[in-house]
């Protein structure tokens, strides 16, 4: 319960703290979607990420909102 | 400052608070061989060691994550970053990648290109590659100085047509597949610097569109070779570009490391955080757990080989979710943004806890 609401909090933040800086809009780090999971037969609709993410130094880039 | 800014930096600030508190698990690194085919100037490695270094066998890395990591997160939401020494020095790479796509993991590399054949490129993508960052750091002299490898232009300029190729054609024929996410990473130095517009060029005209420029740390080798690493009045000439290049709507960005004062929300998409420990792992070659594969090992938080990754996870890495030890430090202790930087990235830290370098002090003596 805290989780969820701490989750949805950050959401906010991120979206505010974002937009008051003016910093591009944060786009979402690449995921798998589920459907290409073998083993996952739910075939859940994939989810943007709530949080906006850093991308680390030698780490991947924040390029493309891989859902569509 | 900015109040605007200000108030943002303020909410970061409460945002990152709740983050340590939930750290998720999102990006986690696999340093899967030491070995590399080239002998970078600026590497944080050393290749004498390297050679010597096996690489971790598959079975025990995907053990962690059967046991350790998928129990407990949506694979889909962890992205496993395969790192090195240069991935594509293991044979069984895309077996690696298949495996990790069955479990629903997208993963993705760093790669200087050289060994990035067609054939590797489409062998990769069939396992689940899903993003990709090749680096490049100048023009052909100077990219060739810094890797010390006759071919490392050639074959970073083919690895990077190949992708911009591979997702053009994705746009054309309007097909299904997703395009990789993908960008080049430049370590900027004295010799680059003044070419920065001429290199813009070079990347744009190969179809690069997201292009991310460092500064080269001093640490490993680079340390020992102060051309490397910028001047101060230098590192504001790079924040100076890339805020014009951003303004001119190109997306330049900075890494990740470093608060910045004034140039916060200007040079990045995202405000300064070091997520190191927070939303970060990585399994190093010899099994240890950390975040970020340049952090020294004293601030490794244990083994695979002997401990229990996610308890680490969970229960471990308190210097990184509280960085109050970091307020001791020089120059940190009496610093009035420590609020929002809390000491800068781990890996600047040296294995005392002292800091290597303070960006925003770096601005401010140009200033
Ligand atoms: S002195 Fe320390 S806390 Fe202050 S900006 Fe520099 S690195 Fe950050
Ligand atoms: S340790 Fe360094 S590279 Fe890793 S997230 Fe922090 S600042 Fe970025």
């Amino acid at each position: 319960m805290k989780k969820k609401a701490l989750l949805r909090i950050n959401v906010l933040l991120g979206a505010a703290s974002l937009a008051l800086a003016g910093c591009h809009s944060s786009k979402p780090v690449p995921q798998t979607p589920k459907d290409e999971n073998p083993s996952d037969t739910t075939n859940v609709q994939p989810v943007v990420k709530p949080d906006h993410e850093v991308f680390v130094k030698y780490g991947i880039p924040p390029t493309f909102n891989l859902y569509e | 400052m900015r109040l605007r800014l200000k108030i943002a930096l303020w909410l970061e600030r409460w945002r990152r608070h709740n983050l340590k508190e939930l750290h998720p698990l999102r990006q986690l690194f696999w340093e899967s061989t030491l070995r590399c085919n080239v002998h970078c100037l600026h590497c944080g490695s050393d290749c004498i060691a390297s050679i010597e270094t096996p690489d971790m066998p598959e079975e025990d890395f995907l053990k962690v994550i059967d046991t350790e990591v998928t129990p407990h997160v949506d694979p889909h939401e962890v992205m496993i970053v395969i790192s090195g020494g240069e991935p594509l020095m293991r044979k069984d790479l895309a077996e690696v990648g298949r495996a990790l796509k069955q479990r629903g993991y997208p993963w993705g590399m760093v790669t200087n290109g050289l060994a990035l054949t067609e054939k590797k490129f489409h062998e990769l993508l069939d396992a689940g590659l899903r993003s990709i960052t090749v680096s490049c750091d100048g023009l052909e002299a100077d990219h060739v100085w810094l890797r010390q490898h006759p071919l490392a232009f050639e074959g970073a300029t083919r690895a990077i047509k190949l992708i911009a190729e591979y997702n053009q054609s994705i746009v054309n024929r309007k097909s299904s597949n997703r395009p990789l996410a993908w960008d080049v990473v430049t370590c900027v130095n004295q010799r680059t610097i003044d070419h920065l517009p001429a290199i813009r060029e070079m990347l744009w005209d190969l179809g690069v569109r997201d292009w991310r420029v460092f500064g080269i740390d001093p640490m490993g080798r680079a340390a020992e070779n102060p051309e490397l690493i910028l001047t101060d009045a230098q590192f504001k000439q790079l924040m100076d570009y890339i805020v014009s290049e951003r303004e001119a709507g190109r997306h330049v960005s900075y890494s990740c490391e470093g608060y910045l004062g004034d140039y916060e929300g200007r040079v990045r998409d995202h405000l300064y955080q070091c997520a190191a420990g927070i939303s970060v792992a990585s399994i190093l070659i010899d099994g240890s757990i950390s975040a970020c594969t340049s952090i020294r090992g004293k601030y490794y938080q244990g083994n695979i080989y002997k401990d229990s990754f996610w308890s680490v996870w969970e229960n471990g890495f308190k210097p990184y979710r509280d960085r109050s030890w970091m307020r001791q430090t020089e120059p940190c202790k009496d610093c009035k943004a420590f609020s929002f930087c809390e000491g800068n990235g781990m890996h600047l830290r040296r294995e005392d806890g002292s800091l290597m370098l303070c960006h925003l002090k770096r601005l401010q003596v140009t200033d």
